[in-house]
């Protein structure tokens, strides 16, 4: 009666132990699981215990990390004859990359204005448009028409690059992408060394700073098996493709920040303006001593302009161009404000960056200029 | 089902058909109380029904008639009332065994309380006297062990104060509601070795043993708790506790002991398995005691698989024993892709990967995360127009938890491990017919691999989420990649 009773126990416990993971070590890792950069390829080794069609064993796969790319931004700024700013992007990506850059985006902490567009000449004029876009839907069937009416709106007249908008639900954030169009063959990636130009969008939104993020066309990583867990070398790789272990390259530029207000509010433009300094700061553009001088003129500005004190604007206006052009000596505002090519010719002050110095020219500049234009009588 | 009303009709029609209710409501009565109920329930609802009739309501009969109706009125109502309220001895104190006679209470002894009277009587005879007739005869001396010579009892509370001499005929004492009982004293015999008996001596009970009788409604149970919990491992609330209340009438009842226990309804929760080693969830404890608010909790953990779970609570001297409660572990609010326009094959085909026995519907998302997906649909048939709609595989079960796909409850932990909250879904990417065709696979891998996916949690890093897709499984039949849609 025992024998069966002990091969019963013996085949339990050999079927139990056939399922059951290796024990993990004090790291929290099965004994052989890790993940390795290797500084010679760029790429990370991954080892993990898993699923395979062999079954469950240590397995190692690389890891091609999609920033081995060199990218470059230049931005040009533009007030259109309304209310909107124009925004334009070239794209370059530098010889010593290894590897196309196929995608960028930015994202904003701003609410996203409707009637806003997104533009891409990079290879041919085009204009996506994602203006009708309803409010706030309850329903499921509203929620996919919506989906549907910017998808469609913006994907329709793309050409070889796809931009696209994503919102927050909470509509008070919004992320900016182009990609090269999937589907257009030969694919428009920027090759090492290559320039893309005319990217952009047209908001009514002046500007601040934002980080422009760029994705290289990798080799993507595939599991051999099934994927996913709770053990820490899963969220480990997850952290690495989509995390932070291997982030993706991105470039401080400048993008819509600081909405217009309709009507035109000179005291709320100026606050504003002011509000967004704090985000320079904390980017390292701007020290705080002289973000608070900065914001003290601009709010004397918008004090001024509400009580219609044309002088008292002009001079807090100045105010704000002296701590500038103190520091950037040559910089002056043009219609059409454009970085210099030479890239070497951007130096930054340590109080205030080339970059920051740029918006706030044209920021103070599109202040006081659209004060003025306020003040002018109407249909004259 | 309650025929009061019914009774009352016939009895009104046919007084006489009263005879068999009777016969059938006081089956398991002694004589004694048949005939307690005969003479004490009239008289007690005859007032009432005297109100009645001074209000008219009896007013068009005649004397004989309106006579004849009271009497049996207030007999059918005694009835039903009786099936209600029962008179309930409890001791103050646990019953005493004299530790030279008795090391071990006699088997079978429960200290109470006692459902009626006669039993907390019957009780208290056997603690003092011993069981009767279960003790091995083997000497005399043993034989004289045990032995009470007399026992006086008195009332000592109540109408009617009186001394009662004990007396061992096989009855029992009658006591009234309000009435106590007191032991005044008692004398046990003293036995010597071969002599039998030889002498008495009293026995003191200090301070005495208190038996009150008093009109109580008879013990109920109920289990609440909420109805709902998420499963294990999918975030949020995944216990939940209940609460057992034993009341008599409206008062809640102490010290009951209940017990608790949990199963599950097979094949539920979208599993069409089922088996022995079912996960149940855990519960704290499996049995507890009433405490002064009549009250005993346990805790429900949740299980990872999902399912119609019951609990139950078992309380012996309850009417109602037992009673259960149903407890969903689910995840809320999934909706079947196959309700969405994902039907419509302009969009994408769903539902691929039933496997008949283990689960056919597994095609269930959150509301965002459906939306989300129509909205990848929509750009992947306008991005690629001539390439085959997106082929959908696996979500999450219709109750979410764990998707065991083996139907084994806990292999293969990582296969589906994310499908649990309707945020995930497998797109086909093999050489089967409307998978990802392979020459544009990876371009289409990277472009899922970029697509924003809009979020209400924004970081300060602005990071608004992406679908970060993986590529599961690659140059098998079951290669495909798994997409992740967020809440």
């Amino acid at each position: 009666m025992k024998k069966p009773y002990l091969l019963f126990l013996a085949g339990a416990l050999v079927a139990s132990s056939a399922f059951a993971d290796p024990p993990l070590n004090a790291q929290g890792y099965i004994d052989g699981e890790g993940i390795r950069f290797d500084p010679q390829t760029g790429d990370y080794i991954v080892t993990y215990y898993g699923d395979s069609p062999q079954g469950d064993r240590l397995i190692t796969l690389v890891y091609d990390t999609p920033n081995k790319i060199k990218p470059g931004v230049r931005t040009r700024l533009h007030a259109t004859n309304g209310r909107d700013i124009a925004y334009r992007y070239d794209i370059s990506n530098g010889k010593a990359a290894r590897q196309a850059i196929y995608a960028f985006s930015f994202s904003v902490r701003a609410p996203w204005w409707e009637n806003s567009s997104l533009v891409t000449h990079a290879n041919a004029a085009s204009q996506a448009s994602a203006g009708n876009m309803p409010g706030t839907a309850q329903a499921i069937e509203a929620r996919i028409s919506y989906t549907g009416t910017i998808e469609s709106t913006r994907m329709q007249q793309s050409t070889k690059w796809l931009p696209e908008i994503a919102f927050a639900k909470s509509n008070q954030a919004f992320r900016v992408r182009w990609q090269a169009h999937p589907n257009k063959q030969p694919l428009d990636d920027i090759q090492p060394g290559q320039k893309r130009h005319g990217f952009g969008l047209t908001m009514p939104y002046l500007p601040g700073l934002i980080k422009v993020a760029f994705s290289g066309d990798s080799e993507p990583f595939k599991f051999a098996g099934a994927a996913g867990g709770d053990s820490k070398i899963w969220k480990d790789i997850d952290k690495l493709l989509f995390g932070s272990t291997a982030p993706a390259p991105t470039v401080q530029s400048l993008g819509p920040k600081v909405l217009i207000p309709d009507p035109f509010n000179a005291k709320t433009l100026a606050a504003g303006i002011g509000n967004d300094l704090a985000s320079w700061v904390e980017a390292g553009q701007l020290s705080e001593p002289l973000a608070q001088r900065l914001g003290l003129a601009l709010t004397a500005l918008g004090n001024a302009a509400e009580l219609e004190n044309s002088s008292g604007v002009s001079a807090n206006a100045e105010r704000v161009f002296y701590e500038i052009f103190s520091r950037h000596d040559g910089m002056r505002h043009q219609d059409g404000e454009e970085e210099r090519e030479d890239e070497a010719a951007r130096k930054d002050h340590p109080e205030l960056s080339y970059l920051a110095a740029r918006a706030l020219t044209f920021n103070t500049f599109e202040l006081t200029r659209r004060y003025f234009m306020s003040q002018l009588p109407k249909g004259k | 089902m309650d025929f009061k009303p019914l009774i009352t009709l016939l009895a009104i029609v046919n007084p006489l058909a009263i005879v068999p209710f009777f016969i059938h409501y006081t089956q398991g009565f002694s004589r004694e109380q048949r005939i307690k109920t005969i003479w004490v329930y009239p008289v007690r609802v005859t007032s009432p029904v005297k109100a009645f009739r001074n209000c008219g309501i009896f007013k068009r009969m005649s004397k004989f008639k309106n006579l004849l109706c009271q009497c049996l009125t207030a007999f059918l109502l005694a009835l039903s009332s009786n099936a209600q309220a029962l008179t309930q001895c409890v001791f103050n104190q646990d019953l005493f065994f004299d530790p030279d006679q008795f090391p071990n209470p006699p088997n079978g002894y429960i200290a109470g309380p006692y459902d009626n009277e006669s039993a907390a009587l019957f009780a208290a005879k056997q603690a003092y006297f011993g069981p009767s007739g279960v003790y091995p005869v083997q000497t005399a001396t043993q034989a004289c062990k045990g032995q009470f010579v007399s026992m006086d009892l008195r009332l000592v509370s109540g109408a009617g104060v009186r001394d009662i001499p004990y007396f061992d005929s096989g009855g029992y004492f009658q006591l009234d509601a309000g009435q106590s009982l007191l032991v005044v004293n008692a004398t046990r015999a003293i036995c010597e070795y071969g002599q039998g008996m030889v002498g008495t001596r009293p026995v003191v009970y200090a301070p005495g043993y208190v038996l009150t009788c008093r009109d109580e409604m008879p013990l109920s149970i109920r289990l609440t708790s909420i109805t709902e919990v998420r499963p294990a491992g999918t975030g949020g609330t995944t216990a939940i506790t209940l609460t057992a209340r034993v009341t008599t009438g409206a008062s809640p009842k102490s010290g009951v002991p209940v017990g608790f226990a949990v199963d599950v309804t097979p094949n539920s929760g979208g599993h069409d398995h089922h088996d022995g080693s079912r996960p149940k969830g855990k519960l704290s404890a499996a049995q507890g005691t009433t405490d002064a608010n009549g009250e005993v909790n346990v805790t429900f953990a949740s299980p990872e698989i999902s399912g119609e779970y019951t609990i139950k609570a078992t309380c012996e001297t309850c009417v109602n024993n037992p009673v259960s409660r149903e407890v969903k572990v689910k995840v809320p609010e999934l909706l079947n892709i196959f309700a969405l326009p994902f039907r419509d094959p302009q969009w994408a085909y769903p539902g691929i990967g039933q496997v008949p026995g283990r689960h056919t519907d597994s095609h269930y998302l959150t509301i965002t995360a459906a939306t989300r997906l129509l909205g990848l649909a929509q750009k992947f048939n306008k991005i690629w127009p001539a390439t085959p709609k997106l082929t959908l595989n696996d979500a999450s079960l219709a109750w979410g938890g764990k998707f065991d796909i083996p139907a084994t409850w806990d292999r293969n932990p990582r296969a589906h491990a994310e499908h649990r909250v309707g945020d995930n879904i497998d797109v086909r990417a093999n050489s089967a017919p409307g998978a990802v065709p392979a020459n544009i696979r990876k371009i289409v891998f990277r472009w899922l691999r970029n697509e924003s996916l809009p979020d209400d949690n924004i970081s300060p890093e602005l990071a608004i989420e992406s679908v970060s897709p993986l590529w599961e499984n690659p140059g098998t039949q079951n290669e495909h990649f798994h997409l992740r849609l967020g809440n």
